[in-house]
């Protein structure tokens, strides 16, 4: 039967292995370039912030590291939601995929927020709604990777699917606080200065800042597909192996 | 040269930029273990 549309051949692991496959060189490049290019920009080139010093360079790798770790949690509920609604089984292993990349940049955020923080505002941390909200978003990611790992078992890594989909769906309720934290609330955290609206960064410090992040942004997908297709494999490998695991058995 | 590389507050950003390079090579070396098992 014809699949409804054509897109829904991708959620086919086949499908997906020979587009990730395709897709992944071009990723690595576009990371290791993107960032060298943009760290370079913006560590030797980009001039002096007169407010903040030379301190504000961390967030050349601050910012691309709080964005990817929002929108990779926001893609693991996306992900967990279309697994528990249609069970295609890329969904769950792209949902798990994303996970320890998102924790790796959540605990970045956090790392490079503190040492950002401590030489402008005098504070390794304070307990605004962003700092918090964030600080939950790791947990969150903490508490996936434990309670998968927790769930599945030597033989069936798929255990833990829908106990992980059920935390990565509630968990996202945080995200909408995460973003407009900074609008809802008075934060010592500055609100966005990029917007669909505009920048409202100097040019030549945007310029690096937009390389960087498109190559951690490149990194992070790069990463991410390559777990996917190794969850994939485990899983195939794992499957195969049933039929000489009930003939032992019986 | 930016004031010897940051002056005062090189070593903030200098311990960032290695949390990020730690942090990517740790991923990078798990994704590898990963593979070859």
């Amino acid at each position: 039967m014809k699949p409804p549309h054509t897109l829904w051949r991708y959620a086919s692991p086949t499908h997906f292995l020979a587009l990730s496959g395709r897709l992944l060189p071009v990723l690595w490049a576009a990371a290791a370039i993107g960032i060298a290019a943009g760290l370079a920009l913006g560590l030797f080139w980009a001039p002096t912030d007169t407010q903040q010093g030379e301190a504000y360079r961390i967030l050349y790798v601050h910012v691309p590291a709080a964005w990817i770790a929002m929108v990779c949690y926001g893609a693991m509920a996306f992900w967990a939601l279309w697994g528990l609604a249609w069970k295609t089984r890329l969904s769950f292993v792209l949902m798990r995929a994303l996970a320890p990349t998102g924790a790796l940049f959540a605990l970045l955020t956090l790392l490079t927020g503190s040492l950002w923080g401590r030489p402008t505002w005098g504070a390794w941390w304070v307990w605004d709604a962003r700092l918090t909200s964030a600080l939950l978003l790791a947990l969150l990611y903490l508490g996936f990777l434990a309670l998968t790992a927790a769930v599945d078992t030597p033989d069936d890594a798929r255990r833990g699917d829908h106990a992980g989909a059920l935390l990565a769906l509630v968990g996202a309720l945080n995200l909408p606080v995460l973003y407009f934290s900074v609008s809802w609330w008075n934060t010592l955290h500055q609100g966005a200065s990029i917007t669909p609206a505009g920048s409202r960064i100097a040019p030549e410090m945007l310029a690096g800042l937009l390389l960087a992040t498109l190559g951690f942004w490149a990194y992070a997908g790069a990463a991410v597909l390559t777990r996917a297709r190794l969850l994939l494999q485990a899983r195939a490998d794992s499957e195969a192996r049933w039929p000489h695991a009930l003939e032992s058995a019986a | 040269m930016k004031e010897e590389l940051f002056g005062s507050q090189a070593p903030f950003v200098w311990a960032s930029l290695a949390a990020v390079a730690l942090g990517i090579a740790i991923e990078l070396w798990s994704l590898r273990r990963q593979a070859r098992r």
